[in-house]
């Protein structure tokens, strides 16, 4: 009997923590969900490359579960109180980093943009690696995005000319031109042979100038890589770019950055 | 007395743990999320999407800086569009950055109230993009229309997307 009656009070405490301890609270829980989207380009001049990465979306935050009770307000009070702020990182070679945007509400649209611009070697490599967060006030990073990685790098290659033409097209004026498409092979020292970027053919004017039997292309030039260890990914892939003739005819020193 | 002492201090820690667990942050519940590597998976990368980055990206306010338009200039030339193209595309390409930053600024407005319609301002900004989409093929020629929706198509490589399953 004198167990029995222990055993009843301790029911009727634990009924009692239960009851005052215990709020509706514990059975609410934030529901999260987001929309983002991180874009990451890059572009070249004849002085400079330059990158971009944009974070751009939105996330929304409820209160999900039922029987809410006075929890109800608690919660709905931080999420008034909350707020997310845009991060994009952006790092060219030994330039840039973490760029952080305007903050919002948690069920605020974000969108920032963190640019940078290097003074570019030809022939050298520069490492872009860019991410996008979202990070909460009152929490932690909410979002991250993978964290991705490329070499970048202004190419150039020395090309010879086949004096194949095709393509051609006239364009009337004072003076009437005429422009084809010429193709080349690369003309490159054997150390720096196979050059990272080759076009052809190349648009030339054939009349009444006549075209280069030697010229150089530049163009910018990407090559994916591994963001931990700089592993090469794929190969290099490169934008149109621009041609100047070649002043002589020798082997050029061309860009050969095959690792 | 003393059974009787131990069963209340156990009452009490439990209480006190009641209440601890009252205190801490109530739990999170993020669903999965879905991403789309532009890198990987070109074909998955919306066009209205690809457009809306592109076009928030490179289109420059009123206001810009210097540095700025140096920017813009070196994302543009990638379109090697002739100068009466490269000339028609920048006012579209403010006005474009000037009504979407009317859009989020409507819809933050209404986020801070707790009223925000997320699809409703996708849907608006959709809709932003397919009308700057068509006015670049209005007003620019043929060749340099088709170069800027080559470029983009291109530019999905360099997207990627981040959708939790109940936002897609």
């Amino acid at each position: 009997v004198k167990y029995a009656k222990l055993v009843m009070e301790f029911l009727f405490c634990v009924l009692f923590t239960s009851l005052f301890s215990g709020t509706a609270s514990a059975q609410c829980y934030f529901v999260f969900s987001s929309n983002y989207a991180v874009y990451a380009s890059d572009n070249a001049d004849a002085n400079n490359i330059y990158t971009s990465v944009l974070i751009d979306g939105s996330a929304s935050m409820t209160i999900g579960g039922g029987n809410c009770g006075p929890g109800y307000q608690i919660m709905q009070n931080q999420i008034n109180s909350a707020t997310h702020s845009p991060s994009a990182y952006n790092r060219l070679g030994t330039i840039g980093g973490w760029g952080t945007g305007s903050s919002g509400c948690v069920n605020c649209w974000l969108s920032y943009q963190n640019n940078q611009s290097i003074a570019a070697n030809d022939g050298q490599s520069y490492v872009f690696d860019w991410q996008g967060e979202i990070d909460c006030s009152v929490a932690y990073a909410i979002f991250t995005s993978i964290i991705k990685a490329k070499q970048l790098e202004r190419a150039m290659t020395k090309e010879q000319s086949l004096e194949t033409e095709s393509n051609c097209w006239w364009l009337y004026g004072p003076i009437n031109i005429l422009n084809c498409n010429i193709d080349s092979v690369t003309h490159c020292t054997p150390a720096t042979t196979p050059p990272d970027m080759h076009f052809s053919p190349t648009q030339w004017q054939v009349y009444p100038i006549s075209a280069p039997l030697f010229w150089w292309t530049w163009a910018p030039c990407e090559k994916p890589i591994d963001p931990v260890d700089g592993h090469p990914l794929g190969p290099w892939t490169c934008q149109h770019g621009w041609s100047l003739p070649a002043l002589d005819g020798s082997l050029g020193n061309c860009t050969h950055n095959p690792n | 007395v003393s059974q009787k002492i131990t069963v209340t201090l156990f009452s009490v820690l439990v209480f006190v743990l009641g209440a601890w667990a009252q205190t801490s942050p109530p739990a999170h519940h993020h669903p999965d999320i879905a991403v789309i590597d532009g890198e990987k998976n070109p074909e998955l990368i919306p066009d209205a999407t690809a457009f809306r980055l592109w076009l928030v990206s490179v289109s420059l306010t009123p206001n810009a800086s210097e540095q700025d338009r140096k920017f813009q200039e070196a994302h543009l030339a990638s379109l090697h569009l002739t100068a009466p193209d490269h000339l028609a595309l920048l006012p579209i390409l403010t006005d474009f950055k000037t009504q979407y930053l009317n859009l989020i600024a409507l819809f933050n407005e209404a986020a801070q109230k707790g009223v925000q319609d997320t699809k409703l301002f996708q849907a608006q900004a959709d809709d932003l993009v397919q009308s700057t989409r068509a006015a670049i093929a209005r007003q620019l020629s043929a060749v340099g229309a088709a170069n800027v929706e080559g470029h983009v198509q291109g530019e999905k490589k360099k997207i990627t997307l981040h959708v939790t399953k109940e936002a897609q």
